[in-house]
C-alpha cells in the first residue's frame, strides 16, 4: 500500500482542492487578484504562530495564527475595497509590509530548527503534513467548501448585480464579508499545502482554466475542484518519479492544465 | 382618505457627509407613471434607493404604501420591482436569462434558496410576458441591449410587484427597443400599478408620464408634464437646453447627456 507520507499528501491534496471552488466566485467578482495578497499575510502569521507555539506548545497551532492573519487581511481588504481601488491598493501594501516585517523580525529571534519551520510556509511540502496538519486542513477546507456550496447563488448574485440583490432584500455587505472570510480560510489551506510562493498558481489557475472551459457556473465550480485535485495528484506522482519538490511539481501541472484549456479555447474559436 | 402610494415628507439624504437630496417633499396618490428627470448627480438613483430603504434619510419621513421602508424593509421590498442602470450589471458573470429572472424569484425566499418547479414557472411566466421565453437558456451577456433590458424588467415583474422602479432603462436603446419597452410599461400602468422612471432624457417616456418631477438635489418642479416642462423651468437646471422642431414634434434637448 501507500507510504503514510504519500497517503497524507493525497488526503492533503483532496482538502486543498476543496478550497479551490471559492476562487471561481472571486474570479467572477473581479477580485481574484486579492487572493495572492491574502496569502502573503500568511508569512507573518506563520512566524508569530511558531513563536507562540514555542511559548505554549499545547495551546497554539501555527495554522490557526496563519488563518487569523489571512482573515484580518481579507476583511480589511473588503472594507478598504468599498472606498475604491486606490484605498484597496494602499491597504494591501500596508498589510504586506506589516506581515513581512513580523516575519523578518520574529524569524531573527527563532532557533535554527524553528526558522526551518517558518520557512516551510514559503515553499511548503505536502509530503511533510503531520496528522495535526491534516486535521486542521480537513476542518478548514470542509468549512470553506460547505459555505461555497450553500451560498454560491447569493455570492453570484452579488457579483452580477449587487444593487438589485440589495433591493430584493439580500444583505449584500454581510455576504461580501462571508465571501472574503471563506476565501481567506481557503487561502490559508492552500498556503499550508504548497506554501506562500506557489499558492498563487492554485489560487488563480484552476479558476481561470475552468472559466476558459465552460460557461456554466456550476460546471466551473466542479471543474476547478477537479483540476486542482488532478494537479495535486499528478504533482505528487511527478515529484516521486523525478525526485523534484512536490509543490513545484503541483504548480507545474496546474500551469500545464491552464495552458491546455486556453489552447483548446483558442482552437474552438 | 386612501393611503398614498408614495409619500415623501421633508426628506434630506446625506452620503459621506454630502447632501444628495435636500428637503424634498412629494406624494404619488394613485396608480400612475412618474417620470423623474435631472442632470448627473441630481440624486435620482438615491431617491429610488431611499424608497427601497437601502439609503437612510438624514431627516424626514418616507412612506411606501403607508409603510416605513426602513422599519418594514422586507414588506416594502416585496411590493417593489427594481431595474438598475445598465452599468451596475457585471456582464462578466455568465448567467443565463433563466438564471437572471430566477434571481428575482429566489431572493424573495429565505435561505436555502433551492429552485422549485413553482419558481421556474413564475420566472418563465414573467419572461413570456416580455416575449422572451425562447431565450431562457441564452447567456444574458450575449443579448442585445434592448433584450437585456426586457429580461431585467421580467426579473422585476417576476414577483408581481405593485410598484416598479426603473433607473435609466431607456439609455442607449435603439428606437425599436424603446417602442417595445414603452408598450410594456403602458400595459403595466393600465393594469392599475405604479411606475417611477428615472431618466436623464425626456424622450421617449414623457409621452406616457402622468407626472414629472424635476430633481437636482431639491425639487425644481413637480406636476403634470405640460405644466412642468416649460423652457423657463427646465433652463434652471439644464442651462444648455434647446427646443427643436422635428417632423412637427417639439423636442426638448436637455444638453446634459451621459457620456
Amino acid at each position: 500500500m501507500f507510504d503514510p507520507f504519500i497517503l497524507r499528501a493525497i488526503m492533503g491534496t483532496f482538502f486543498m482542492s476543496l478550497s479551490v471552488p471559492i476562487m471561481v466566485i472571486m474570479l467572477l467578482r473581479g477580485s481574484l487578484y486579492i487572493t495572492p495578497e491574502i496569502s502573503h499575510a500568511a508569512l507573518g502569521g506563520a512566524a508569530l504562530g511558531v513563536l507562540l507555539q514555542m511559548i505554549s506548545p499545547v495551546l497554539v497551532n501555527p495554522f490557526l495564527i496563519v488563518l487569523l492573519f489571512c482573515l484580518i487581511t481579507a476583511v480589511l481588504a473588503a472594507y478598504a475595497g468599498r472606498s475604491g481601488p486606490q484605498a484597496l491598493g494602499a491597504m494591501l501594501s500596508a498589510l504586506l509590509a506589516i506581515s513581512v516585517t513580523i516575519y523578518a523580525v520574529i524569524r531573527s529571534w527563532l532557533p535554527i530548527e524553528k526558522k526551518i519551520l517558518v520557512d516551510g510556509y514559503l515553499i511548503s511540502d505536502i509530503l511533510l503534513l503531520s496528522i495535526i496538519d491534516l486535521l486542521s486542513l480537513a476542518i478548514a477546507s470542509i468549512i470553506a467548501f460547505t459555505i461555497t456550496i450553500m451560498f454560491y447563488r447569493e455570492f453570484i448574485y452579488i457579483c452580477f448585480d449587487a444593487d438589485t440583490a440589495e433591493a430584493l432584500g439580500l444583505r449584500v455587505k454581510l455576504y461580501n464579508i462571508l465571501l472574503f472570510v471563506t476565501t481567506s480560510i481557503a487561502v490559508a489551506v492552500i498556503v499550508k499545502a504548497v506554501g506562500v510562493l506557489l499558492s498563487v498558481t492554485l489560487l488563480t489557475l484552476p479558476a481561470a482554466a475552468s472559466r476558459a472551459l465552460t460557461r456554466s457556473i456550476n460546471i466551473m465550480l466542479l471543474a476547478s475542484f477537479i483540476m486542482a485535485l488532478l494537479s495535486g495528484l499528478a504533482g505528487i506522482a511527478l515529484s516521486y518519479q523525478l525526485n523534484i519538490p512536490t509543490s513545484g511539481a503541483i504548480a507545474l501541472i496546474s500551469t500545464a492544465i491552464f495552458l491546455i484549456t486556453h489552447l483548446t479555447r483558442l482552437k474552438r474559436r | 382618505m386612501e393611503t398614498p402610494i408614495i409619500s415623501i415628507n421633508k426628506v434630506t439624504v446625506k452620503i459621506s457627509n454630502h447632501i444628495v437630496l435636500e428637503n424634498i417633499s412629494f406624494e404619488v396618490e394613485k396608480p400612475s407613471l412618474l417620470l423623474v428627470i435631472g442632470p448627473n448627480g441630481a440624486g435620482k438613483t438615491t431617491l429610488l434607493k431611499t424608497l427601497l430603504g437601502i439609503t437612510r434619510p438624514y431627516r424626514g419621513e418616507v412612506r411606501v404604501f403607508g409603510l416605513n421602508p426602513l422599519k418594514e424593509q422586507m414588506k416594502v421590498r416585496r411590493l417593489i420591482g427594481y431595474v438598475p442602470q445598465k452599468d451596475k450589471i457585471s456582464y462578466e458573470t455568465p448567467l443565463t436569462v433563466g438564471d437572471v429572472v430566477l434571481m428575482g424569484v429566489l431572493l424573495r425566499k429565505s435561505p436555502p434558496r433551492t429552485v422549485s418547479e413553482k419558481d421556474i414557472e413564475m420566472a418563465r411566466r414573467a419572461l413570456a410576458y416580455l416575449g422572451m421565453e425562447d431565450e431562457w437558456s441564452s447567456l444574458f451577456s450575449e443579448l442585445s441591449g434592448g433584450q437585456q433590458r426586457r429580461v431585467l424588467i421580467a426579473r422585476a415583474l417576476s414577483s408581481n410587484p405593485l410598484l416598479l422602479l426603473l433607473d435609466e432603462v431607456f439609455a442607449g436603446l435603439d428606437l425599436e427597443s424603446q417602442e417595445n419597452l414603452l408598450n410594456i410599461l403602458r400595459e403595466f400602468k393600465e393594469s392599475g400599478r405604479t411606475i417611477i422612471v428615472v431618466e436623464h432624457e425626456l424622450d421617449p417616456i414623457v409621452t406616457l408620464a402622468d407626472r414629472v418631477l424635476v430633481l437636482n438635489r431639491c425639487i425644481h418642479a413637480y406636476g403634470e408634464p405640460n405644466s412642468v416642462l416649460s423652457e423657463e423651468k427646465l433652463k434652471r437646471i439644464y442651462p444648455h437646453l434647446k427646443l427643436i422642431e422635428k417632423n412637427g414634434r417639439r423636442i426638448i434637448v436637455l444638453g446634459d447627456r451621459h457620456v
